[in-house]
């Protein structure tokens, strides 16, 4: 064999093999949660839950969901067993829970250059902690700000709608605690709860500008939050 | 053969290798990492029980409840998380908290907490207020 033959077999072989790189699955149905920014009243039991089930430590000033609370503008953060919304004086508050937004465009995903965060077939977004190799390009992508780094395993950490509750046909933990009913969590298939209260009323969801999709919904919030 | 070729040959393979890894053969791109994750995280133990998970036992305070005005107060929201006290039984692995801060956390009157009814710190002060107020009715 020549060289030039030689080396037009060894190099289209890479070549080939790009043909053959699987196309990632299709998703179906996906889980969504409605937040009422009405009924929230700002006690903090779904950031208490959350931090409980999911093994994130107690006094970690970040959560995976947490709450802020806005006073006539000024933005207050609730992430930690202490509230602090308790002494505040205000003329109008009200109270807006956060947790990561499920994006169906997600720009964590799309920017991991490991792979480890990925859609499951039902929507939900999920870190996989042994590719991770805690490089933050995630947290600087997220423009929720749902991403952190959880000190004891020194990688991204953030909400997995209880992925290992919704498996078992459970509520999440947040959505479970929650005394006034703040925050519905259902698939959002037709005929399911969450479909008709989105086909009902007027709904709104978290910067809308930078075309994420999220699937948390957001009612009764009149005004715009960061 | 000339050395060079050696070299040539060694960077093909070395190249060649690593690009196949790459794109066929690493456990990312089969997506094996990924169902050995998802396995892993739908495995993971759960601290919170739902409160039909307390109606075995506890069937009268549950029947109290469903009428009450907490009904729509789940029972680990003011009880904390009852796996331990599902797997022990005993009266130390769950929280009974009769304090007034236990109540408090969601009846203190606060800015911006309008969807309960809600009373000043000082209401009713120095008493508990389940000697007044039953919980579960």
């Amino acid at each position: 064999m020549r060289r030039r033959d030689f080396l037009k077999v060894v190099l289209s072989i890479p070549l080939a093999s790009l043909a053959s790189v699987p196309v990632i699955a299709e998703k179906k149905s996906s889980f969504a949660m409605i937040v009422d920014v009405k009924k929230c009243i700002g006690c903090g039991k779904c950031v208490i839950a959350c931090k409980i089930e999911n093994s994130v430590p107690m006094d970690l000033p970040i959560s995976r969901t947490w709450i802020e609370g806005y006073f006539d503008g000024k933005k207050i953060v609730m992430n930690t067993k202490e509230n602090p919304f308790l002494n505040v004086k205000a003329e109008k508050g009200i109270f807006v829970p956060k947790l990561c937004n499920h994006c169906s465009n997600a720009p964590c995903v799309n920017v991991c250059p490991v792979g480890a965060r990925f859609h499951t077939k039902e929507g939900v977004v999920l870190v996989d902690k042994e590719t991770c190799i805690g490089c933050k390009y995630c947290i600087v992508a997220c423009p929720y700000g749902a991403t952190f780094v959880n000190p004891e395993e020194k990688i991204t950490d953030k909400c997995t709608f209880c992925y290992h509750r919704v498996k078992r046909n459970l509520r999440p933990a947040c959505v479970l605690v929650c005394p006034t009913g703040a925050r519905i969590f259902e698939e959002l298939r037709e005929g399911s709860e969450v479909y008709e209260i989105l086909k009902k009323s007027r709904y709104s969801v978290l910067k809308p500008e930078t075309g994420t999709n999220p699937k948390v919904f957001y009612l009764n919030l009149d005004m715009v939050v960061e | 053969m000339k050395p060079w070729i050696l070299v040539l040959i060694l960077a093909i393979a070395v190249y060649g290798g690593v690009f196949v890894y790459t794109f066929n053969l690493s456990p990312m791109i089969k997506e094996q990492s990924i169902e050995n994750w998802l396995q892993i995280e739908s495995s993971k133990s759960i601290s919170y029980m739902e409160s039909s998970i307390c109606r075995e036992c506890h069937l009268k305070l549950y029947k109290n409840w469903t009428m009450g005005n907490h009904s729509s107060v789940e029972c680990e929201s003011c009880h904390d998380y009852g796996a331990e006290h599902v797997k022990f039984r005993s009266s130390s692995s769950i929280l009974v908290e009769k304090s007034r801060d236990s109540c408090l956390v969601c009846h203190r009157e606060v800015t911006g907490r309008d969807a309960i009814k809600s009373v000043s710190y000082d209401h009713g002060s120095g008493v508990i207020c389940t000697y007044c107020h039953d919980p579960h009715r």
